[in-house]
């Protein structure tokens, strides 16, 4: 398969209008690109575009309930939300991806994706925030993680959904179960026994119209015959009917009392939601809670504690301070609303289960002719329904929703309400007087009960039998389910296994690269644990003994190197014929040493893949720029609300150290080398292994650096050597020792053309120790007793051959 | 298992499962999961075109 040719973002995320376009072509071929920009420069809406034309969504996003509606920039009109990726291979040609906003997850396609993702069946993008959730997550977590590093993405996504649907079904078999059980407790009152089976409810049924002198049933569908008969019988006589009716309302008032009053717990609950909601604003910053939680851990983690982690910006303060007390307040406020949340829970079961009592005694209540003070309370039912299930769908949102001018008071206030609560013992007194006096006569008492009971017992063991069969049911297609979920979650496990094993031995020459002085660690593996669905261990070998969970003993950087191994060696193995990779501010992970290692390790095994890299690093910019000069570099230098990313071509820092001296900038262009050049001084002195006069801040100025590099070189090739000559004549020039003391300072006191001079003679100096061939410094290596100045691939540069002499 | 939707239609010709409820897992199957909705839909239907057959 080819290259990309050209991709253009429109109107996504943080690129507007006009498209965002990154064309790969330089001269006759097709490069891979290194983007540099600060945090906040729409880098990562590249990523978010590309994952979303490879999958149709941005994972990320998701699992933080922004969907599709999240994904184009806010100005962009119809039409104007897009990706467009042209590539190389004919067969592919030119894919655009629209977005809808009548079908938010049905983009307008043009061009074959299908085939595109037919070759993408593993994710060639990386973002930072891929990496450290790696690190920090938990067994189950990092298996999904891997997982979707392997592209198994929407395998699991169904796994999940399987799971969900599990749960779904065990609630609602135990809900049947739950149900059950009202069916049993009725059967029991009117026969004293359980229900067992038909021939069981015949004989009993039997026993009642035996005494009523009815002719016994044989089967179950003369039953209500029977009943028919009984209730002829009642109707004959008017007193009995009487009874039949009260005794009637008798069984629905006993069902529905007692009930519930909640009143008071409204009450407390309206004052503790007004208190809550008092500081709206403070309300709204509920969401930062988990990012005061993160930040104070990344801080706590990279040890840098005046700089944003976020922003890059820098802090007068203590930081960590800063955001615990703002992290303290917000916990707080977190643990009250936790509290309220769990009053209106509450209150929205207690809400629901009185509703449901009014519901029954409503419906059965409905035909018949009622005197007070049932007919009042019947009423009070109707009236008090709309005003519960007011409260009811209020109580239901999340409590941020609850609306604070919503008065729950009035809506249970009422004297209905009330009534309801209170007329308990007049209702109970007025039906068991009207009962009592209907049932003197013995044979009207004998025939309106054994007509209830026999009614009753038809209605109770015809649900129950209705709800066994349900219940029996759904255990078969539960079953049968579980069976599926069960060897679909085995053959994903065999999947995932199987792409561990196929990436070991990449995964471990990519970690070897990335970790090549932790000469006791080796062998990195990833372990399914079998006996879960989803959990995932890593194994090293450390000191030669296998260490499981290597978390005991990796650092968090060694992690961030497992991880980039495993996306690495994954890609490599799975995307065969799609040679081309997103790597987003993934070197963030990195300790500064250790970053260079990456790009050896691009260098070493990944010559042959085109690379997106994003990164807001400029000093490691120049390093990859030094391994990689025929990449494309851009430079996203800021980043406008109406117009996305402002992008300008890339420039390193000699270019930019140039530019300011064109533009006759002393004091942006002697900053810019200053830092420059302590980063390339103390890179040397690493490499030389000279000794820096030790301070107990572990900060070096340029003088204190440049000395140990001069007297390492000094030492090593002699006075007389060419190299070494040219740097005592940079260090003891008046111009570089000025501008050692000054050039932090904001109002410098040197000139354009003096920078110029020393910048010069150290460019000078630079090209003579940079090796022409692997683009890498000397170094100092003792072999056989044999003391080297000389690259790593010793093949273009040997500072101790004569012609420096 | 990088192909879920291959496995199901494998797994409702094998014999293997019972043949309703995997033809219904297989049309919940879609490129964004499975759809819980709709399956425990399919499964209030049943339970009641059940108990209505009786």
């Amino acid at each position: 398969m080819g290259e990309v040719q050209k991709i253009a973002i429109s109107g996504f995320r943080g690129v507007n209008t006009p498209p965002l376009e990154l064309d790969f072509k330089k001269e006759h071929s097709f490069q891979s690109m290194m983007i540099y920009g600060r945090n906040g420069t729409g880098k990562s809406s590249i990523v978010d575009a590309w994952e979303w034309l490879c999958s149709g969504k941005i994972e990320y996003l998701a699992r933080e309930g922004a969907g599709p509606q999240a994904y184009p920039h806010k100005e962009a009109s119809e039409g104007q939300t897009y990706i467009e990726v042209e590539f190389t291979d004919g067969e592919i040609g030119k894919i655009k991806m629209e977005y809808d906003p009548n079908r938010i997850t049905q983009p307008k396609i043009k061009g074959n994706l299908s085939k595109l993702r037919e070759r993408i069946p593993h994710p060639c993008h990386l973002r930072y925030r891929d990496l450290t959730e790696f690190v920090y997550e938990r067994k189950a977590e990092k298996y999904e993680i891997l997982s979707r590093f392997m592209g198994f993405a929407n395998a699991l996504n169904i796994q999940n959904d399987l799971q969900t649907c599990a749960g779904r079904l065990e609630q609602e078999l135990k809900s049947l179960q739950r149900d059950g059980d009202r069916p049993v407790e009725e059967y029991r009152e009117a026969s004293g026994e359980e229900p067992k089976d038909i021939g069981s409810f015949i004989k009993i049924v039997n026993i009642i119209l035996n005494r009523q002198g009815i002719v016994p049933v044989r089967e179950l569908a003369e039953v209500e015959t029977s009943i028919e008969k009984l209730r002829e019988q009642v109707e004959k006589d008017e007193r009995s009917q009487k009874l039949s009716l009260w005794k009637g309302i008798q069984g629905i008032i006993n069902r529905f009392y007692p009930v519930e009053d909640i009143r008071s717990n409204i009450s407390e609950f309206q004052r503790d939601l007004i208190a809550f909601k008092r500081d709206e604003e403070e309300v709204s910053k509920l969401i930062l809670v988990d990012l005061y939680e993160k930040g104070i851990e990344a801080i706590e983690s990279l040890k840098i504690y005046d700089k944003c982690p976020l922003c890059d910006q820098s802090y007068k303060g203590n930081l960590i301070e800063h955001i615990k007390s703002k992290h303290g307040h917000l916990d707080e406020l977190s643990k009250r609303r936790n509290e309220l949340d769990a009053k209106r829970k509450k209150l929205l079961s207690s809400s629901d289960e009185v509703i449901g009592k009014i519901d029954f005694a409503s419906s059965n209540l409905e035909e018949k002719e009622l005197e007070p003070p049932v007919m009042q309370f019947k009423e009070n039912l109707i009236k008090v329904k709309p005003l519960l299930e007011d409260c009811k769908g209020m109580l239901g949102k999340k409590i941020e929703n609850v609306d604070k001018e919503f008065n729950f008071i009035t809506k249970v206030g009422t004297k209905e309400y009330k009534s309801l609560l209170e007329s308990k013992s007049e209702i109970k007194e007025k039906i068991l007087r009207q009962v009592e006096i209907l049932e003197k006569d013995e044979l009207r008492k004998s025939l309106v009960g054994d007509f209830q009971r026999t009614n009753n017992l038809q209605k109770s063991f015809t649900n129950w039998t209705r709800l066994n069969k349900k219940i029996e049911m759904l255990e078969e297609i539960k079953n049968s389910y579980e069976k599926i979920r069960g060897d679909y979650v085995e053959e994903t496990k065999r999947g995932v296994q199987a792409s561990f094993d196929t990436i070991s031995s990449d995964l471990a020459k990519y970690f070897k690269t990335l970790e090549k002085d932790s000469e006791v660690i080796a062998d990195p593996k990833i372990k399914l644990i079998s006996e879960k669905d989803k959990a995932v261990e890593l194994e090293i070998i450390f000191g030669g003994d296998p260490i499981s969970p290597a978390y005991k003993i990796l650092s968090e950087s060694q992690l961030n190197s497992f991880g980039l191994s495993i996306f690495l060696a994954s890609i490599k193995n799975f995307n065969t014929d799609f040679k081309f990779i997103i790597l987003d501010d993934v070197i963030n992970s990195f300790d500064a040493y250790k970053r260079p290692r990456v790009i050896d390790l691009l260098k070493e095994y990944f010559s042959d893949y085109q690379i997106l890299l994003l990164t807001h690093d400029s000093i490691w910019l120049d390093r990859l720029q030094r391994s990689f000069p025929q990449w494309i570099r851009k430079h996203f230098y800021g980043w406008d609300y109406a117009l996305g990313p402002r992008v300008e071509p890339g420039k390193n820092s000699y270019e930019q150290i140039e530019e300011f001296l064109a533009k006759d900038n002393p004091t942006e262009a002697g900053r810019t080398f200053g830092v420059y050049l302590k980063w390339i001084l103390q890179l040397l002195c690493e490499n030389l292994e000279a000794s820096v006069k030790y301070n107990r801040q572990n900060e070096y100025t340029l003088s204190e650096l440049c000395q140990a590099f001069r007297e390492r070189m000094k030492k090593k090739l002699k006075e007389n050597h060419s190299v070494v000559k040219l740097i005592l004549d940079f260090e003891y020039d008046s111009g570089f020792r000025n501008f050692c003391v000054h050039w932090k300072e904001p109002e410098t006191p040197y000139t354009s053309s003096e920078i110029k001079e020393i910048f010069e003679k150290w460019k000078t100096i630079e090209s003579e120790i940079e090796c022409p061939n692997c683009n890498k410094f000397i170094r100092y290596e003792k072999v056989n007793g044999h003391e080297h100045i000389s690259c790593p691939c010793r093949e273009g540069l040997n500072l101790k051959s004569d012609e420096y002499y | 298992m990088r192909y879920p939707i291959k496995w199901f239609e494998g797994a409702i010709n094998s014999g293997k499962y019972k043949k309703e409820v995997i033809a219904e897992i297989r049309a919940c199957i879609s490129e964004d999961g499975f759809n819980v909705g709709k399956f425990m839909h399919w499964l209030s239907v049943q339970l009641e075109k059940d108990i209505g057959d009786d």
